[in-house]
This record gives C-alpha cells, structure tokens and sequence, in this order.
C-alpha cells in the first residue's frame, strides 16, 4: 500500500512527515548543534567534509548575542573577546534548556548563567531574557537555537552553491519526544526540514561502522562498542553490534550531566557564595559572574593537560580569587558528576545485555573526553587497557551525521563507503496509564525502530462508556515518573460488565520517528471495531506540561480508567 | 465507510484488522501487511496457536522467508544475524529509496521475524507451529533445552520454559556460560514473560 502523500503541512508546528516517495535531489547535511559549540558536515562525494566559516573554524561557538536590532550568532560573528559573551547580552548552552520547564533542576542549575533564566516553579516554560541596553529582551530556546541554524545553514548555501533544505541533526539521547519536538520547531524557523534526528552516540556509531568496513570487508564478524560522548551539556552512552556497514544499536542511556556541570562545581569551589552574585541580577553582577566563569573554564582546560593551575581572578566588585587548584580537587569535587558518567555506561551495558568482556572498541568522543578523569573511568568501567583511536573527538557525531545524511538522501558510493546503517532503537519507553496510576509500556525501551506494537486493555468499571488513554514515556513504574506526551478519549464503548470490551492500543514509530497512537475497542465475538479508530500523533500537549494528567485526574478520577487484560498462561 | 478506508486515508497501520485479516487477505491487499506482527505480539496475552500454522504455510509471512533463508533449523544463529543485516540493508526506512516498497512496514516485518528467529525458544516454539519439528524442546546446536519436556499442550509448554529459562538464568548468574547473545535473549525473555 502506497503511502499518501502529504499535501498540506501538519498542524502540528513539527515537520516530521514520512519522507516524500520521490528521491531526494540533495544531500542532506549533518548538523550537530552542542550546548557549546556547533559544526555543520556534508558528504562531498567521497568523503565528510566538515565546512569552515570566513574565520576558518570548523566548530563554532553556540550563543546568539542581541546587541543590535538584529541579533547574530557565533556562526557569523566574532566576539571581539570572551567578556563580551558574559554581558548578558549573549545567550548560551540552549541545548540544555530547551522542552524544559521552570520546576526542572537543570533549569535550576542553569540561573547562574550570565543572563536572565527566570522561573516561577509551577511547570511552565522559564523566562529566558538577554540584557539589551539595559532592558531585558526575552527569547526563547527555540529562537536561540533556530538563529544559529539560520547562520549555518546560510555559511553552507555559500560553501556548496545550493540551497540546503534537509537536515540530519545529532540529539542527546536523554531527551524526551517533547524536547525533539522544541528541536524539530527550531529548524522548521530556520527554514530546514529534519530527515532525521540521531542521539549522538548513534552517529558516532556510523561512522564506526564505516571505519570498519573499510578495515576488514565484510568479513561479518560482529563487533560490539560501547560509545560514551560527553559534551558540555550532556552525557550519552550507547553500545552497537557491527558487522558489514550496519550498525545495530542495542541500547542508548543519557543525562543532561556535562561539562556545564564540572564548570559550576568548580565556580563554587573557587567562590562558595557564587550563586548569590547573581541574585539582583545587575549589570556589574553579570560580569563578576561572567569573569568567574571564563576564569574557571580556562582552569578546567588547563587541568586536562597539567596537573595544577593558578587562577588568578578580580571580579571587579573587590572580590579576588587567587588560588591553586590540583587535578585532584577538581575530580573530588566533581565526584558525582563522574559517578553519575560511570552509572550510565553500567546501565547502558546492562540494557544492552553485554558484558564488558564482549566489548571489542570503546569509544569517547565530545568536549569532555579532554579530561583524564573522563578517560579513565570509561576505560575502568568498561575493563579496557586501552580506548579506541581514529577518531576526531570533536567531529564524531557531525561526521555521522553526514554520513546519515548521505545515506539517507538515497547517495551511493562506487567504493561502497555509503553502504551503512544504524539500526536505532528507542530511548525510552512508551505506555500508557493503566492499572490505576501504573506505567504500562506497550513499546518497551531499546526496541528496533520503526516498530508498531500493541497491547489490550479493558474497562475497569460495569457499563463503563468512555476510556482516557494517556500517554507517557519514560522507564517509572508510576506514570508521574514519566514524561506526558498526550491524551485523548475514546468513546461510546458498548455498555458491558468490565473486563468484557477489548480496547487495542497501538503504538507507531515511523522512520522519521513520528509517534502516533491508535485506540479502538472490540467487542468479544466482532473483529471490527465499535466506532472509528482514534489516531492521535503524539505529543499533543505543549512544554511538557505534567500538570494536566493531574487536572484530568482532578476532573474523572478513575471513571474513565484502563487496566491490562492479563496474560492466560 | 470500513474501517480499513478510513485508516488507509491517513496512512496509518491497519492492525486492528489482524482477526478479520487472515480471511480477507488476499483479495484486500496487493502487498501482505504486518497483520502477522500483530498477532504475534498479541499472543503473548491471549492463547493463540494455530493462526501461525496458517501463516507459515504463507510464502510471504515465513520468517526464514522474509529474511531469505530457507526454513531449516539447522540454520545458525550468525547465518540470521548476517541474513537480517543484509535485508536491513535493502529494506531499511533509511536506505531503501525505491517508492514502490513500503519500506517501513518491510523492516517492521523484517524485525518481527529476526526477533523471533534470533530468540531460541521463541524459535523452537515457531519451528513446531512451521512443522519443522515434531516436539519443542529437542536440541539445537548451540542452544540446549533438553530438560523441557514436551507436554502436548501449548500452554503448559510455556510455562515450562519460563520456569526452565528462569532456572537457567540463576545458574548463569553463577557460571556466566553461553554467548552474550544467547544470555541476553534469555534474560530478556524472562523479563517479557513475566
């Protein structure tokens, strides 16, 4: 059956849909937009390319300055020296607020930011504003992200002659559908179409399975990598089975833990009290802050390669910092930023069912691998003497993404350099409540995608006439410990004692890693369904908006509730 | 106004048909569908057997088949895994760019039989249904349930390879035996059937 093409755009602010049955004329373009720095790859025929801006440089820093009417970012224009980038009027590490909402702790950890991140606690989007002549100008995430979406595409139209519409964009593998949708919005503002959207870790995998098919041709041994990427936002690990240009991956884990983290931990060890600083949020506040700030990441970076460093530091309102810091305080006080990294890979090898022993490469690759501390826990944690070389830690995930771009606007290669696949799996689980407050997953985590799956369900009261299905993802065994993506009510179920009207839920993931949900009830003996079946792509609900299950439950209780038909073994 | 029409015009799966489907297929759909994948899957809730005799008798909808194999039980585990890889390949949303192949629901077929095939009891369960053997529980290389007796009845099977994966579970948590592969398609049975 042929898929119907699309003719209008969905309503649903995202551009996802199942990609047109035509070929595409052009290569998409790999895209990896960090919390710090951003980078734009293309297959050029024979290989990825990472393209440079008129200033030479292949990553480029992501923040969005609002000096001037029109507000520019890191991709176009040079800061004339770092201090100018903590003014408040530059805006950064967006990638690590976007799809959030005010009672998030990342949130949280992110108002010590040189510019205003405003929260009222009650589970709506923060107030993000940048400081413009004295005024506090809001934006959003989404506008931040899409500016400097705008400027690289814009810097590759220059670089490859040709109007750039398609995207693979890399993603951290902890974020939610909601959080893809905020991304998916941010591109369709800038005028791009996402092809795909790869967890980071997933790219680096492609690029993986690249290398070694042109190491050992298609000898179809597998070989299992555990991929640890650490950025300045966030942290993933995924492990992949290889084996002739296709990747499998069997599992992804991730956390909005990065160098972000290691930054403000080192702030407050340098400055116990730095988070009052910011508290009236003045001008000369925002600068103390910012010169801590660039202060303390110089000394991180310093620390990667020698084993102490003097900050020397006036903040300009008296305060003086003049301290030495070892290796060792800093990884003391980082403790469980680094505990947090090293539960991630054992959970990832545990989803993955693999042992370390299996484990043929590992793989660290983003911002942070820089640390030795870094290193040498993933190769602990993993059991490895030794880590993976042959790859540019820096340009991994872009890499693989141009690679997927490739792939998959239908390019080929005469070497077969193109003959790739990752075979994604999903990151979180996908269920629905059921069961009183319970999680039911009907796709469970690390399934192949695309996949469909279903589950039945039934009434939980006689004569019961409507149901609320509603939607979740997440691994809690109680739906508030998930993440709500939707919800939608079926109705005019025949009046039945409970158990009897068989209620099918069907998950969908299309290859473009759109949800949709299906419900429909059957009634015992008819293998047609009672009513039209409900088809609601998903999420519906805006900013992750937790509150409205609760004012469902507030206004039907359990009346319109599900439970599982049991297994009859 | 059917319910197939209606849910063709968005373009969104028809596995609400998995009953009436089995009748109807042939003359509703030029293509098969993956109304298998969903009886599959409902299966692990309702006791259901015989509609994958049926199946299997169905050029299309044998998983050996799908992934290009002839059906055999000798056939090896790495044999599957290379079969499926190379049909990832042709068939893969990402890679297959040949308008006329509804290429998701292809992989979608495509990962329902390599599953199942890759699992070895769900295997040896769907070698029985096939007629490929006369009882569940015989020897495979490289994958051994000599102890489940075959009690005829398909339920008591299964719950005698729950309770014989479980137990086999406990012991490699003592001995760490068998290949990763097999340790963790056991592990994950487990946690399915429970």
């Amino acid at each position: 059956m042929a898929e119907p093409a699309y003719t209008v755009a969905s309503d649903s602010e995202t551009t996802g849909e199942e990609k047109s049955s035509s070929t595409f004329s052009e290569t998409a373009i790999g895209i990896d937009i960090g919390t710090s720095q951003c980078s734009v790859a293309v297959w050029n025929g024979s290989q990825v390319e990472l393209l440079k801006n008129t200033r030479n440089q292949k990553m480029m820093r992501s923040y969005v300055t609002f000096k001037d009417e029109n507000p520019s970012g890191g991709v176009s224009s040079q800061l004339s020296n770092e201090q100018d980038m903590l003014s408040g009027a530059a805006i950064f590490n967006m990638k690590r607020l976007i799809g959030r909402v005010d009672t998030d702790p990342v949130v949280h950890s992110s108002k010590s930011l040189p510019f205003l991140v405003q929260t009222l606690g009650i589970g709506v989007r923060p107030l993000i504003a940048a400081l413009v002549n004295n005024v506090w100008r809001s934006t959003t995430p989404e506008e931040v992200v899409a500016i400097f979406l705008v400027e690289l595409k814009a810097m590759a139209e220059i670089q490859l002659k040709r109007p750039i519409k398609n995207v693979v964009l890399t993603i951290p593998a902890s974020f939610n559908r909601f959080q893809l949708t905020r991304i998916e919005r941010a591109c369709a503002m800038a005028g791009l179409h996402v092809l795909r959207l790869m967890p980071e870790p997933t790219a680096v995998a492609l690029l993986y399975a690249q290398q070694n098919t042109s190491q050992n041709t298609n000898t179809g041994s597998e070989k299992i990598a555990l991929i640890f990427n650490m950025g300045a936002g966030y942290c993933d690990v995924a492990v992949t089975a290889t084996a002739g240009g296709v990747s499998q991956i069997k599992a992804l884990a991730g956390s909005a833990i990065g160098g972000e983290d290691l930054l403000q931990n080192m702030m407050r060890h340098l400055l116990p009290d730095s988070e009052s600083l910011l508290t009236s949020h003045g001008l000369d506040d925002i600068k103390s802050v910012g010169l801590l700030r660039v202060a303390t990441q110089d000394a991180i970076h310093s620390l990667s390669s020698q084993t102490t460093v003097q900050v020397d530091v006036e903040l300009g309102n008296g305060t003086k910092i003049c301290k030495v810091v070892d290796r060792g305080e800093f990884e003391e006080i980082n403790q469980d930023v680094f505990d947090k990294c090293a539960s991630l890979i054992i959970q990832c090898l545990h989803d993955a069912k693999v042992d370390t022993e299996d484990v043929s490469d590992v793989i660290v690759v983003g911002g942070c691998s820089y640390i030795p501390k870094i290193k040498s826990l993933v190769k602990s944690t993993c059991k490895k003497q030794e880590l993976y070389k042959g790859m540019n830690p820096l340009e991994a995930a872009v890499s693989g993404a141009a690679l997927e771009g490739a792939v998959a606007s239908g390019l080929s290669d005469p070497f077969g350099s193109l003959d790739l696949l990752t075979i994604q799996v999903t990151p979180l689980a996908i269920g629905i409540r059921a069961d009183g407050n319970n999680f039911v997953p009907i796709i469970p985590i690390s399934t192949t995608m695309p996949a469909q799956k279903d589950l039945i369900f039934t009434t939980a009261h006689d004569n019961q006439a409507e149901a609320l299905i509603i939607v979740y993802e997440g691994e809690g065994k109680k739906v508030e410990e998930n993440h709500l993506l939707g919800y939608f009510k079926i109705t005019g179920i025949p009046l039945a004692p409970k158990g009897v009207p068989e209620i099918r839920v069907i998950l969908d993931i299309d290859a473009s890693s759109v949800l949709r949900v299906l419900a429909g009830v059957l009634m015992p003996g008819s293998h047609q369904p009672v009513n039209p079946v409900m088809g609601v792509r998903m999420p519906t609900v805006d900013d992750g908006h937790g509150w409205c299950a609760e004012a469902l439950n507030r206004a039907y209780g359990s009346t319109l509730d599900l439970v599982t038909v049991h297994k009859k073994i | 106004m059917n319910f197939t029409s209606s849910l063709n015009s968005v373009a969104l799966p028809k596995p609400f048909l998995s009953h009436s489907h089995r009748h109807h297929h042939h003359h509703q759909e030029r293509k098969p569908t993956f109304s298998l994948i969903t009886c599959r899957s409902a299966t692990n809730y309702k006791s259901s057997s015989t509609y994958k005799v049926k199946d299997g008798e169905n050029e299309s909808t044998n998983f050996y088949k799908l992934l290009s194999l002839n059906p055999n039980i000798n056939t090896s585990k790495d044999e599957i895994k290379k079969a499926y890889r190379s049909m990832a390949l042709r068939y893969h949303p990402d890679v297959c760019h040949d308008p006329s192949i509804s290429s998701t629901k292809e992989f979608v077929r495509l990962n329902q039989a390599y599953k199942t095939l890759s699992d070895p009891v769900l295997r040896d369960e769907y070698d029985y249904e096939l007629g490929l053997k006369n009882c569940v529980g015989t020897t495979r290389v490289g994958f051994k349930m000599d102890n489940i007796r075959n009690h005829g009845a398909a339920q008591n099977r299964w719950r005698q390879q729950v309770l014989e994966l479980k137990r086999k579970s406990n012991c490699r948590m003592a001995q760490k035996e068998g290949s990763w592969a097999s340790r963790m398609r056991r592990a994950h049975n487990i946690s399915n059937m429970d």
